[in-house]
Formats: structure tokens, sequence, C-alpha cells
């Protein structure tokens, strides 16, 4: 508790947070704003509030997207601090009163997670189905608006279902070993953006295999309040990648910048731990990297006129994308067969924010009007990121639109040649 | 606050403009000052008119209860904090640009719109609103009024108060009032308006602003310069206006500043130097170029060394990057004493500045000074640990005797961040008490019941 303690401490309420925050910039209440939340977690640690019913709308209202920390003088970790806050919600939250903790009863894998998916599958018709207004956890989460709950599509056929490259028998002389680490999303869902990337990372000329055995990252489980089972997913993944007396890949490669940012972070859901372990969990962040840190490699064709007949493409920065903000734009505008369109909100949150995008749709598509409206304006045809989070609250924002979204791995295998 | 006022209050606001649940409430007892207590209000409104705020002052009279107008939060001094508890008015949903007026160079906004919003939106157009407070992607139109906001291109364009063209206002006991003209100029009677700004939100809530904007200057040029004496930096101050540069900004650190400045985000600033100057021109690329040739001369003629200059928006940013670090990176140390706003005429800056070192000196306290030298506002930090009672009242004693070397110097206690709460001790020192009583006149005909923002400005009296 002293580090929390401390780092409420650091807050010195300038309000410059109050510049960035998305979801404040959308409600105009300082409860919706890091400055607000740390005020409210302090007069909580002094015990002149409780960690109530009236402060989880406070907590489960963060997208978690980072700006804040930022943008903040001191740099202080208010999503941090907010994932505690949660933690300790649904620790203390009693019977069917906690909305968080049960949507991560109904979403997220507790032991055997492929039953789990088979048993979604065959229920499939009604998963693509949005949830009926009457049902329980429509109401639970439903708190104040009247919108449905849209779930994303179940891919015709899962990942683990197609050929994967998996670990060479001879490890140790592979050159250039990478595994790839396929988050949920694209393992259920877009199993396209995974594929994609195998093929662009061997055509790099790196060893790729796909581990068998991984779980989820855990990053969901973490923002929703439940860090026992975000640790207990986070070692399962540390054990098959690197697991000791075997050769260690040099870089694991993501598709999705939040299951990356889960890797390099991790270690902060630890307040002690063993020496050998803290240096296991340090050495799997420092060779964590989103796709995009390695294609920048690749030595991409010079950039491409403006020519109008190409289809037009556009990026989004995710929140959790932590490499080099302009080493995607560098790729998506050397690739010869699209047009590449800046946009001006290309790095404006989408209002995905995780689960944040199911407990408040109606918000977290207001959040994400700014940058479809600009989208639509320039006349983009696909628009690009690199997180499944971004894709999911992004396809909902263009469902009505002819905007296709496209992983970074798809759109640079799709884009490479002019056809 | 009992229900029937709730009531009375929803009725005006409408039911979701009206918070007073102890979440809410928690969020709005703080400002950005360094203060220990934070007292509650009893309610937090939310207007989205004029009329609603005229109708909320004239309910605190008949009730009565005390009204704490409040912008974004972002102010130094405590005044958007309640003292006594009273009802928050904040201007957070009154943020509309309602016009923007190329022909005549006139913006008209409600004072929840965020100033570098609004310079963003009018520099679209080609135009410029000049006042840029360190807070402005935060702080609001309607605060900066209050407060008279000011800034680093004061020394060039003047503090908020010249930006102001009209402004309608709710007084104290509820009435509407259109103050000022359109126009550039307006004789017209009293100037009201000039009352008003710069009041803290005791005479008046500001509900609308017709601001002056000027043409966008088409060119800005940089120069950092490192000086190896306080004295000769401080005298290069007025000798570069004297030299006939008006420059838009010319910002101070000292040795303290600068190298908490480097701690904090390493930006190439010269650790070893006294001080440094930041020197910022604008207006049309050649008047730009000549002021700056003529600025460096001047300051290499006063002991300036190691000279940068940047010619584009680019490296001029990296420039001004490490002097906006300056406030962050001390308040990141925990100062106990952060960021005391003082004001000097410029040529009684060397004094000043060696004044407060030596001051500092003999309490054996850490002491940081950067700001706006241009226009001889600096800001001062006693850097101490906060948990030692005794380095405390050191502290307090080196504010005590800077505040009466500033007025002995002709300066003022305050150049831009007010008196609010945290100064009201010191008013009376400066202004005397003949015109702080006439200040209590003026307070006590527009506001006989004391409604409006309690507790700010005017000192509490002995034994309170």
């Amino acid at each position: 508790m002293d580090s929390i303690r401390e780092e409420l401490l650091r807050c010195v309420r300038c309000g410059t947070c109050l510049s960035v925050c998305p979801v404040y910039q959308q409600l105009q209440r300082e409860w919706a704003v890091a400055r607000g939340r740390v005020a409210l977690l302090q007069a909580g640690e002094k015990g002149q509030a409780t960690l109530d019913r009236h402060l989880r709308p406070v907590m489960t209202s963060c997208l978690l997207c980072g700006k804040c920390r930022s943008a903040c003088p001191n740099q202080v970790d208010t999503p941090f601090l907010v994932k505690t806050a949660r933690a300790h919600l649904t620790a203390g939250g009693e019977g069917g009163a906690n909305a968080l903790r049960r949507l991560m009863r109904s979403f997220l894998p507790r032991r055997n997670f492929s039953a789990w998916v088979k048993l979604a599958r065959a229920l499939r018709p009604l998963w693509a189905a949005s949830i009926p207004e009457e049902s329980g956890l429509y109401l639970r989460l439903m708190r104040a608006s009247g919108e449905k709950i849209r779930l994303p599509r179940l891919a015709p056929s899962f990942l683990d279902e197609s050929p994967l490259p998996r670990a060479p028998a001879k490890i140790g002389e592979a050159k250039k070993l990478v595994a790839v680490f396929p988050g949920c999303i694209e393992r259920y869902v877009r199993p396209g953006a995974t594929l994609s990337q195998i093929e662009l990372l061997a055509k790099a000329g790196y060893t790729v295999y796909v581990p068998e055995n991984l779980s989820c990252c855990g990053l969901a489980a973490w923002s929703a309040g439940e860090p026992e089972l975000a640790r207990k997913l986070f070692l399962q993944n540390l054990n098959q990648l690197l697991a000791p007396g075997s050769a260690w890949p040099e870089h694991i490669v993501f598709n999705c910048s939040s299951c990356a940012y889960m890797f390099r972070h991790g270690g902060e859901l630890f307040a002690d731990l063993p020496q050998a372990l803290a240096g296991q969990i340090a050495e799997v962040g420092r060779r964590s990297c989103t796709l995009d840190e390695l294609l920048v490699q690749l030595g991409q064709a010079a950039p491409a006129a403006s020519e109008s007949s190409k289809p037009r493409i556009a990026w989004h920065r995710p929140c959790h994308l932590e490499a080099d903000v302009r080493r995607p734009v560098e790729i998506l505008s050397s690739l010869p067969g699209a047009c590449f369109v800046e946009l001006e909100t290309s790095g404006d949150c989408c209002g995905g924010g995780g689960i944040f995008s199911f407990l408040y749709p109606g918000l977290s598509q207001r959040i994400g009007a700014r940058k479809k409206q600009e989208a639509l304006e320039k006349k983009i045809d696909y628009l690009v990121t690199e997180c499944s989070g971004c894709m999911i609250q992004l396809e909902k924002l263009f469902s009505d639109s002819g905007v296709v979204v496209l992983a970074l791995s798809q759109a640079v295998e799709k884009f490479r040649t002019t056809e | 606050m009992d229900s029937s006022l709730i009531k009375d209050l929803q009725r005006i606001l409408g039911r979701e403009n009206l918070a007073w649940g102890e979440t809410e409430r928690l969020c709005y007892g703080y400002d950005a000052t360094v203060a220990a207590d934070i007292v509650l209000p009893e309610a937090v409104a939310f207007p989205q008119t004029a009329d609603q705020v005229a109708q909320i002052l004239r309910l605190a009279n008949r009730v009565p209860f005390f009204v704490i107008p409040r912008g974004a939060g972002s102010g130094l001094t405590g005044g958007a904090r309640p003292v006594c508890g009273g009802l928050v008015l904040s201007t957070e949903r009154m943020n509309r640009i309602l016009a923007i007026d190329s022909e005549c160079l006139q913006a008209v906004v409600e004072p929840g719109v965020v100033t570098e919003k609004l310079q963003l939106e009018v520099e679209k157009l080609g135009l410029f609103y000049a006042p840029d407070p360190q807070s402005r992607a935060v702080c609001t139109i309607g605060g900066n009024l209050a407060e008279n906001a000011g800034g680093p291109r004061a020394v060039k364009y003047g503090v908020t108060r010249t930006h102001v063209l009209a402004a309608e206002a709710v007084l104290p006991q509820g009435e509407l009032v259109r103050l000022g003209a359109r126009t550039v100029k307006s004789v017209a009677g009293y100037d009201l308006l000039s009352l008003l700004i710069g009041s803290e939100g005791t005479l008046g809530v500001f509900t609308q602003a017709t601001l002056r904007l000027l043409p966008l200057p088409r060119s800005r040029r940089t120069i950092l310069a490192a000086f190896y004496s306080l004295e000769d930096c401080t005298r290069a101050v007025a000798a570069v206006l004297q030299a006939g540069v008006l420059p838009s900004a010319l910002e101070f650190m000292d040795r303290a500043a600068v190298n908490c400045v480097e701690d904090y985000q390493p930006s190439g600033l010269p650790r070893e130097a006294e001080a440094v100057l930041l020197v910022e021109v604008d207006g049309s690329d050649a008047q730009t170029a000549e002021d700056a040739a003529l600025a460096k001369a001047v300051l290499e003629k006063h002991g300036a060394r190691n000279l940068q200059q940047a010619d584009d928006a680019r490296s001029s940013e990296a420039l001004w990057k490490a002097r906006r670090a300056a406030g962050p990176a001390l308040a990141r140390i925990a100062p106990i004493k952060f960021n005391e706003d003082i004001v000097v005429p410029i040529n009684r800056l060397p004094e000043a500045v060696l004044g407060i070192h030596r001051i500092a000196e003999k309490y054996a306290t850490r002491c940081a000074i950067f700001g706006h030298a241009g226009d001889g506002n600096l800001h001062v930090n006693f850097l101490s640990p906060a948990d030692n009672a005794q380095k405390l009242a050191d502290v307090e004693r080196a504010v005590d005797e800077m505040f009466d070397l500033v007025i002995s110097l002709e300066g003022s206690i305050t150049g831009e961040h007010g008196v609010g709460t945290t100064k009201a001790k010191y008013l009376p020192r400066e202004i005397g008490l003949p015109v702080l009583e006439l200040m209590r006149r003026i307070k006590q005909t527009l506001d006989p019941l004391g409604i409006l923002n309690p507790g700010k400005i005017f000192p509490v009296a002995q034994g309170d």
C-alpha cells in the first residue's frame, strides 16, 4: 500500500490531465478524470470516503488509455491506480452487485479456454446476436444507456485450426528466431491478422514459430480488477515462452499493442519477487515488441505519390502502442499499393478501452466520433491499426460506413505490391 | 443544504446539472493550489446559461448560501476553493465558442472555453489570441478573466485585460450586466469591466466575453543565452528592451531551476551557467530576423555565452520545452512553498534576484527562480522538505522577507496568480489599509451579504 500512497501523493492537482482525457472531454466532470480519481482514492485512503458503490462508476469509467500518465508532469500512473482500485472493488463486491466481476466470469478463460471457446462456437448464432435487453447481464452492465451490446463475430475457422509453424526441433540452431504471440481476438475472431504476421516475418528472414499452450495475455483480467487471474495467465505465458533450459526467442512479436503492453508491464502485478523470476519477467518484457518494430527493418519502397486510383489508407494509433509512434506511419506510407492519408485524430483514443466499451457503449462511441468524422471526410477506404481491442471498437464505430478495419500485418500484406 | 434547497436548485438547473453526492463534492473542493486542508462544497452546480447563473445568485441571496465560481480549477492561490461550504458554480458546461469575427478581429465565447482551444480555432483563420497562461491547455477564459491571467507573452501583448473588449457577467445579487463595448475604444462612464476582471470571482461571474484578436504573427525566432553572472543576466533584460527590441517573450531561469530541469528531463541547458534567458521575437520574417540579430548583440554585450538560435517551429519548441519543464520539475521535488509569484519593475530585477538568493542563504533553504523576466514577473520557489517543522517555519519567514523586499523595490506580491486565500495576509502590506478599505466598500456595495466567493482577497481579521 505504501507505493500506492506515494503514487497518490505525486499528484499536485495541476489539472493537465483534463486536457487529454477522452472520458473527461465527454462527461466534463472531475470524477471522470485522473485528478478527480486520484483525489477520491486519496480521500478513501485517508478514510474520508469509502470504496463503495458510488466509487464503482468512477473507477469503471476509465479507458486505461494512459494519456493522463503521458501528459502528467509527475507521471502519476493513474491507470495503475485505477486497476488497483478495481481489484479492491471486485474483491469487496457482494453477490450480484458486481458488474465487473460478472463480466470477467462471463468472458474470460478460467481454466480451460479451448473448452470455453468450443461452447461459444456451438452457441455462435446466439453469441453473434445482441444480448436482449431483458437479460440480467444487460441490466447489470447498462446502467444509464439504452443501447445494445454488440459482440464481435467469431471467425469461421479459428487460428489453431490452421497449420502453424511450431518451435523448430533444434531450436538453438535457428537463425533470428522469433515467437509470435496471438492474442485472444486473433485466435478466435481475426486469425488472418496472425497468419499475415507469420508470413511477413518469414519473408523478412526470421524463423517464426507460434508456441503451444499459450493463454490470454491477462491484460483484460488485470483491467477488470482480477489481478490474481492476470498473474496466473501472465506466468503461464512466461513459462511457455522462456522455458528454463531451452533456447529463448530473440523477439516475441505481437499484432496487438495491448498484449505487448501486458508483457512489458506485467511485472507491476507483483510486489515481491524472487530474483530469478524478476529476471525472467524483465527478459520477457525486453524481448517483446509489436510487429511494426521489426517491419521497419524491411526497407520498403519510397513513399508512393498520392494517386487517386489507389485505395486510401489511414492509421489509428493504439493507446497501448509504446514503440516509436512514427514507425507504423513510415511503414504504411511506403506501401506501393495504397495511398496513405494522415489523420489529425490518428492518436485520439478510439473509445474501446477493453471492457469499457461493453460497460459504456454510448460513451465509447461518442469518444470515437471525431475520428470517424475525419475518416469519412477524408474518404478513407481502410483504417489500419495494431491492437485487437481497437479493431473491435473501430469495427463497431464504422459498422454503418464502408471503411474496412485492418491489422497492420494485413495491410502490409495486402498493399506491399501494386496490383 | 436541505432537500428543499436542492429541489430549488434542481428546478433552475435541471436534475443532471446539480451534484451533491460525496463523490462529486470531494472532486470540487480543490484546485491546483498546494494546500493541505480541503473544505468540501455542499453542492456543485453546472449551469449552461447566464440566466441560470443569475437565478442561482438570486436564490443564494434569498436563502442565503455562498457561491464559489470555478473554471477548470487550475488556479494557484485557492481562488476556486470553498473555504466555508457553499455551492461551487462550475462553468465547465458553458463551453461554446459563439462567434469568431474575422472582419472585426473578435471572438465571442462562453466562460468555460479552454484557452488553448480558442487559440487553435482562431489560428486556423490566421488570427491570434495572445494571452498564454502556462496552464492554457486546461484553464478557461472565464477563469482567465476572473484572475486577469498573464503568461510569457505579456511583455509584448499585455495580460488578459488588454484583450477583453466586453463581457457579460452576473453580479453578486443576480443582475445580468454587459460591460465594455465591441470597440477597441470606449470611455463611456466608469471602467467597470476592469473592476470585474481580476476580481477573482468576488464581484461577479463572467458568462460571456468578447475578446480582441490580432493577426497571427507570420514568423517566430527564439534565442537561448547562458550567463555566468546573475547580475549580468538580469541587467540584460532591460537592455534588450532599451535597445528597441520588444520580444514576445523574455524568460529567465536561474542555475537551480536549470539544474532541476536537467535532472527531470535532460534538455541540453548549460548546468554550470548562473542563469539563462530565453528570448522570443515574433512578427514578419524580416522583422524577426532583424530583432533576433539585435537582441543577440545586446545579450552578448551583457556577457551572454553559448547563444543558440531557433528559426523554425520545431527547434524553437525544443528550447521552450526546457523552459516549460521548470514548473513540473520543481513540483516534483515537493517544495513546500511552490511557485510564489512576484513582480518588480524590470530595472530592479538584479536587486530582486540577488536579494532573494541572499534571503534563501540566510534561512539555509534551497531556492529556484524562473519566470517572465521581460515584464519583471518571477516565480520563486523555496525548496524544503515538507516534513520538517523548523524548515517550514524558516521558509515562511523567507517568504515574508521576500515580500518586504519586493514591496521596497516598488513591485507587487502577485503578478498573475492572484491573491486568493494564500496571499490575503500579505495584501495590506502592499496596498495599504486605506486602499484595502476602499476595496472592502466596493465589495460591500456589490455584495452586501458576502455571497460570492467568500474568504478570498481580504485578510481574515485577527482572532477569527
